[in-house]
């Protein structure tokens, strides 16, 4: 793990690979993990070779390998949703393998970012609580 | 399709110039950057360079070596054809002798090449900080025609005295040579990279071997012997980072160098990673409390305390209280309670009890025993020693590997010198 100017951590548990110039707080990191400037992560698993952009900030969230939280997103924002239907998610924000979230995205608990979920899949920047976005293939990126 | 390309490291040097870390275990052996060791840059550019059969040439200490190395798995060398191969001197052949120097080391294992047909052989030193595709060597070495090829970096002025300094004219070829010299023309340093063309290294080494005045060394040798007498020697300019960590001021600069925003090579490099022979740990533990900062920390380490601008080996515990500051602490070492390490390298397995300080108060007076290796205020902990509680190690002291808590009457004042049990000085 290396460590850079500006990095904290606590509580946690940071594989060989990671690169940390944010904060960490409560969380699991797998290996390779980046974590940018100004970034905060707390309460939250992140899957290997995952990249926080800086000032990102991830609360109660489990992201899967090879995603990209863009520049200052927000995973985990307000209250989780009141729907029983989301109940099973316990409140968290669960993001699949190999999706791309654009810079300034905001996504509110108990929401689900499918597998390689890409930037035209967002309507807005404001993802609001119990959303739930479809799963990719990375065939659909080739056409 | 030319035939496959062969290597020869040569690892067998003392290194007496890194102190405690290579008293025992050879300089390629010492641990670098967290959780490599030296001797994983050359290997790891030969494979990312694609030569696949190389051998390694020991001498001095070599078990921790063999050890790191052991049958290349790491390297993808553990092969049917070709792979790695240990060379050591040993009884009852033309090896049958401590090596001399470089090329009488070469020159008894040419046996190695006899089966190879490769049209040129790549010679290599184990001791050095790199990243090379040396396949631009080849390709250098090809179009210039070149008996032999030599890879050249600029150094700083003052550090000309420490390597041999090449002069080369305009189209490459090198024009003088000279051996760690005080005063030279140019600054192009010999990086200990060598491409041969496979027959006449064969002739000048028994030409060599043949040859009474020799201290049978490339350097001071053979290369100096074939500038001066015209032959195809061409000098090939790497703009690179290039690290010779022969010294413990070099080796302690040079894994900080590592710690930064811009470090000087990429180690996460997908396409030129650095391989090395690396145990299974859990993930780096960071404790309610712990402060760590531009700092490097491998797997397995525990840390509660306070880490800054620091490399920690894999299996390094910092408890609470406890700082790090500065400081390269190798494998499994454990720091106690409210212990201060500052400015220090600290080998595997050393025990510091709670409240000790290494590397106390200022760095006034040179190491006593290794004055012109250790006088920059760095302290030296060999390995497996055991620092009692409350100690206080002055700058520039050396702990001797596997001193004891008993060996201590007090406190290391600095320049200080505690011997091991097994200490060679």
């Amino acid at each position: 793990v290396l460590t850079l100017e500006g990095a904290e951590i606590e509580n946690s548990l940071i594989a060989n690979g990671g690169r940390i110039a944010g904060r960490v707080h409560n969380s699991v990191l797998f290996p390779g993990v980046r974590v940018g400037r100004g970034a905060h992560i707390r309460n939250s698993v992140i899957m290997a070779d995952t990249i926080v952009e800086p000032k990102a900030r991830i609360d109660g969230a489990i992201v899967d390998k090879y995603v990209r939280v863009g520049e200052g997103a927000v995973l985990g924002s307000g209250e989780r949703s009141s729907d029983t239907r989301h109940d099973w998610l316990g409140g968290l924000v669960l993001v699949g393998k190999d999706a791309v979230l654009p810079a300034g995205l905001e996504v509110g608990r108990s929401s689900v970012i499918g597998v390689g979920a890409r930037a035209r899949d967002f309507e807005s920047r404001q993802i609001s609580a119990g959303t739930l976005l479809p799963n990719h293939t990375w065939i659909e990126d080739l056409k | 399709v030319s035939a496959a390309r062969y290597a020869f490291i040569l690892a067998g040097g003392v290194g007496s110039r890194l102190c405690l870390l290579s008293e025992r275990r050879a300089k390629p052996a010492v641990p670098f950057g967290g959780k490599y060791r030296i001797i994983d840059f050359t290997l790891s550019n030969c494979v990312n360079s694609g030569i696949f059969d190389v051998g390694i040439l020991t001498q001095y200490r070599p078990t921790s070596l063999n050890q790191h190395v052991g049958t290349g798995r790491p390297w993808d060398l553990d092969r049917v054809h070709g792979g790695v191969q240990l060379l050591q001197p040993s009884l009852g052949s033309i090896a049958g002798d401590w090596y001399q120097g470089t090329a009488d080391a070469l020159y008894r294992n040419l046996i190695h090449l006899r089966r190879r047909r490769p049209d040129e052989v790549l010679v290599l030193s184990g001791d050095h900080v790199y990243q090379m595709d040396y396949n631009v060597l080849y390709a250098f070495h090809r179009a210039n025609r070149a008996a032999v090829t030599v890879a050249v970096t600029e150094v700083a002025p003052e550090l000309i005295s420490a390597f041999g300094i090449l002069e080369t004219d305009t189209g490459g070829r090198i024009v003088g040579f000279q051996e760690k010299p005080k005063r030279a023309r140019s600054r192009l340093a010999s990086m200990g990279v060598y491409l041969f063309d496979r027959e006449s290294l064969i002739r000048w080494l028994i030409e060599d071997a043949a040859t009474e005045a020799s201290s049978r060394d490339f350097g001071k040798d053979i290369l100096p012997r074939l500038v001066a007498r015209g032959e195809a020697v061409y000098g090939y300019r790497f703009t690179g980072y290039w690290q010779d960590v022969g010294t413990l001021d070099s080796y302690y600069e040079s894994n900080m160098a590592f710690l930064g925003d811009d470090p000087p090579l990429d180690l996460g490099d997908p396409d030129w990673v650095i391989h090395t022979q690396s145990a299974v740990r859990p993930p780096v533990l960071f404790e309610t409390g712990a402060r760590v900062e531009r700092s490097m920390v491998a797997n397995g380490c525990e840390v509660a305390g306070h880490v800054v601008g620091s490399v920690l080996f894999p299996g390094v515990v910092v408890p609470r209280g406890a700082v790090v500051r500065n400081s390269i602490v190798m494998h499994d070492t454990r720091v106690g309670r409210d212990a201060v390490v500052d400015r220090a390298i600290v080998d595997k397995q050393v025990e510091i009890g709670a409240g000790a300080i290494v590397g106390d108060g200022d760095a006034g007076t040179p190491n006593r025993a290794c004055p012109e290796h250790l006088s920059s205020g760095l302290t030296v902990v060999g390995k497996g020693a055991s620092l009692p509680e409350g100690i206080r190690i002055g700058r520039n002291a050396r702990v001797g590997a596997f001193v004891a808590d008993a060996a201590f009457s007090g406190d290391v004042p600095a320049g200080g010198v505690i011997d091991g049990p097994e200490s060679m000085h």
